[in-house]
């Protein structure tokens, strides 16, 4: 008797297991094992082009009093806050207008089209705003004819913010929508019913309501922004140097992959504090 | 004649062909405690809901101080709800949550301030004010809904089942506590229940709906005594009823037949009836007694126990008679003891003529 429950509990205990094996294999294999060689390479020295493991601090104290890398960072930043910015805004009256305005099946649709961008590769969608915004590109000619003349729009600040806006945008819209829709309408109701008029329910109730799905989509287009190699490099022509621009140009000039892995070390824990602090800031009362 | 606080006059809702509140016509004076009581579906939150402006009225009329205010968007009603869920803002602090509705009147922050703190303390709240809604207890939840509405010092209160989620005792509690607000404030009290001790200990005034209609609105004591529809009697529970015709009436007795036999009744309540007639003759399960076995009494029915439940001190005994009509009867602990009954046992029930209560179909 007692030995059939303990058989029982115990094919339990491994029922569970199996279950929750990958995740500890999948964080230390892809996750905390290149981490702790990212911080450990970062200590490595570069002989005659040839890494060589060391302990010194070198890279960090040439990487981190750098003018270069201090611009970088700032541009990085202020291109990722912008983009992240920007996605939020353009998103936000898609995602009312998702959650509040369209039956549940035009939802379905619409929300299974935010999707689809994903079935073509980022890249290949750049290559193709590459076309629209150069120099006698499509964008160019349509502005001359309704009689704006500008230069060629590449390797401008518009020209970063149309890049990472279509890199995030689906994104931000679907979190903002899930955000909006799992909000409690009576909550809304309420709002009503204590005298608040539907000019005022948006920004006494439901924004603030819908805060966190909001600050966590703004948080993802950071995110990715901040990383982002593609647009940098082929809608800023590299006139724009980036963090991520940086790593590369720091890998391919000597092989300093060391004081590239400081680089990286220096964004991952930027983006940790950034993630944190939106959270924080997602679930504060105000 | 005073004009009635608030006036309901054939209202009426309809989704498509599905009726959710048929022709209703009340008149709520000033200053009550009115419950809505129903099972679920009956169309009391509706009812509600169409008072605070949340639903559209199919026709009819609602009237607020004899202003028509069908019209009026939600917003400019002044009628706040307790909702059942609370709808608290979970965004805000206790004190937002108060303010809120005074910052959408457009009262100054100073103002708003010391108004929501004089209702925070006169709750209970007052060191709880800059906590989040996340940090109270389901007590104090519900004193941050009271008090978010009577801020705004209305004349009227919407409650919507406002204590469903509360565990018993503290839903006892409160039912106290609701109870003194309004006879304090002086205001109307709409609330919408379906639990017959929160309505019954509370109300001034009982509203039964059934189907959409009213059933029978009075005082407790009124529908407790004197159910209007069979339906009242069977919602209350507790109570047995016999269908009947009525056969004789005289010498200041009456006679109805039932499947269940012969039974003389009270005549006094019995003007309009006429021989032939069907009426339900209802009787309360404290006025009910049991007996071993016939021959004691005027009213009696031979029955089989078919259960019993412990409600405290007292038993309700679950019995049915040859014809299958379920009696109710409810003793003292005690005497149950000394009958010494078990399930199938034989017993007669009987009641005196006087306390049966006669329904006119």
């Amino acid at each position: 008797m007692t030995s059939l429950l303990q058989a029982r509990r115990l094919s339990r205990a491994a029922y569970g297991a199996m279950w929750s094996l990958p995740l500890p294999v999948w964080l230390a294999g892809f996750f905390l094992g290149p981490m702790v060689l990212l911080i450990w390479l970062s200590f490595w020295d570069v002989k005659n082009f040839l890494l060589t493991p060391d302990f010194q601090l070198e890279n960090w104290q040439k990487i981190l009093t750098a003018g270069y890398f201090w611009s970088a960072y700032a541009r990085t930043a202020a291109i990722a806050a912008s983009a992240a910015a920007l996605a939020t805004l353009v998103a936000l009256p898609c995602a009312l207008a998702i959650s509040f305005f369209l039956s549940p099946r035009a939802r379905m649709v619409l929300l299974g089209l935010f999707v689809v961008p994903f079935f073509t590769s980022y890249l290949v969608r750049i290559y193709s705003w590459q076309i629209y915004l150069t120099e006698n590109g499509i964008v160019m000619k349509l502005m001359a004819a309704i009689g704006i003349e500008t230069g060629s729009l590449l390797n401008t600040p518009l020209a970063l913010m149309i890049g990472l806006v279509t890199l995030t945008l689906p994104l931000v819209i679907v979190i903002q929508s899930i955000s909006l829709l799992s909000l409690d309408r009576t909550l809304i109701d309420a709002a009503y019913n204590l005298g608040c008029g539907p000019r005022r329910v948006l920004f006494a109730t439901v924004l603030p309501a819908a805060r966190p799905g909001i600050v966590l989509g703004a948080l993802f287009a950071f995110i990715f922004s901040f990383g982002d190699f593609v647009t940098a490099t082929y809608l800023g022509g590299g006139k724009f140097t980036t963090l991520s621009i940086l790593i590369a140009d720091t890998v391919k000039s000597g092989q300093q992959w060391p004081r590239a892995a400081v680089v990286a070390l220096m964004m991952i824990a930027t983006l940790l504090l950034t993630a944190l602090a939106s959270i924080a800031y997602a679930y504060r009362r105000t | 004649m005073s004009q009635a606080h608030i006036s309901l006059k054939n209202l009426r809702k309809t989704y498509g062909p599905a009726v959710a509140v048929e022709n209703l016509n009340l008149d709520i004076e000033e200053g009550k405690f009115i419950a809505i009581m129903g099972p679920s579906g009956c169309g009391k939150s509706t009812m509600l809901r169409m008072l605070a402006g949340l639903e559209e009225a199919s026709g009819g009329d609602i009237l607020h101080q004899g202003r028509r205010i069908n019209d009026l968007p939600i917003w400019e009603r002044e009628m706040p709800m307790v909702w059942q869920s609370l709808a608290l803002f979970p965004f805000l602090t206790v004190r937002e949550n108060v303010e809120f509705g005074l910052r959408m009147n457009g009262v100054g922050a100073a103002e708003r301030k010391h108004r929501a703190q004089v209702w925070l303390k006169k709750l209970g709240l007052g060191e709880y004010a800059d906590r989040g809604i996340d940090q109270l207890s389901g007590g104090q939840r519900q004193r941050v809904a009271l008090a978010r509405c009577l801020v705004t010092e209305p004349s009227v209160l919407l409650l919507d089942e406002p204590l469903s989620a509360l565990d018993a005792h503290l839903s006892v509690q409160m039912q106290g506590e609701l109870k003194r607000l309004q006879r304090e404030l002086g205001i109307t009290f709409i609330y919408v229940t379906h639990s017959h001790s929160e309505a019954f200990s509370m109300a001034d005034t009982v509203v039964i709906m059934n189907k959409g209609r009213i059933e029978q609105a009075g005082s407790p004591e009124d529908i407790y005594l004197r159910p209007a529809t069979p339906f009242v009697a069977e919602f209350l529970g507790g109570s047995s009823i016999f269908g009947c015709t009525v056969r004789t009436r005289k010498n200041g007795e009456l006679v109805l037949e039932s499947a269940d036999g012969t039974f003389k009744c009270d005549a006094a309540q019995s003007s309009g009836l006429t021989p032939g007639q069907n009426v339900s003759l209802v009787v309360r399960a404290d006025q009910i007694s049991i007996t071993p076995a016939a021959g004691w009494a005027d009213n009696e029915v031979s029955c089989r126990v078919i259960g019993e439940e412990f409600v405290g001190a007292l038993v309700n005994l679950r019995l049915e008679t040859g014809a299958g009509t379920q009696i109710t009867v409810q003793l003292q602990q005690r005497d149950m003891q000394s009958l010494d009954l078990e399930t199938g046992a034989g017993v007669t029930a009987s009641w005196h003529p006087e306390d049966g209560h006669i329904i006119a179909e």
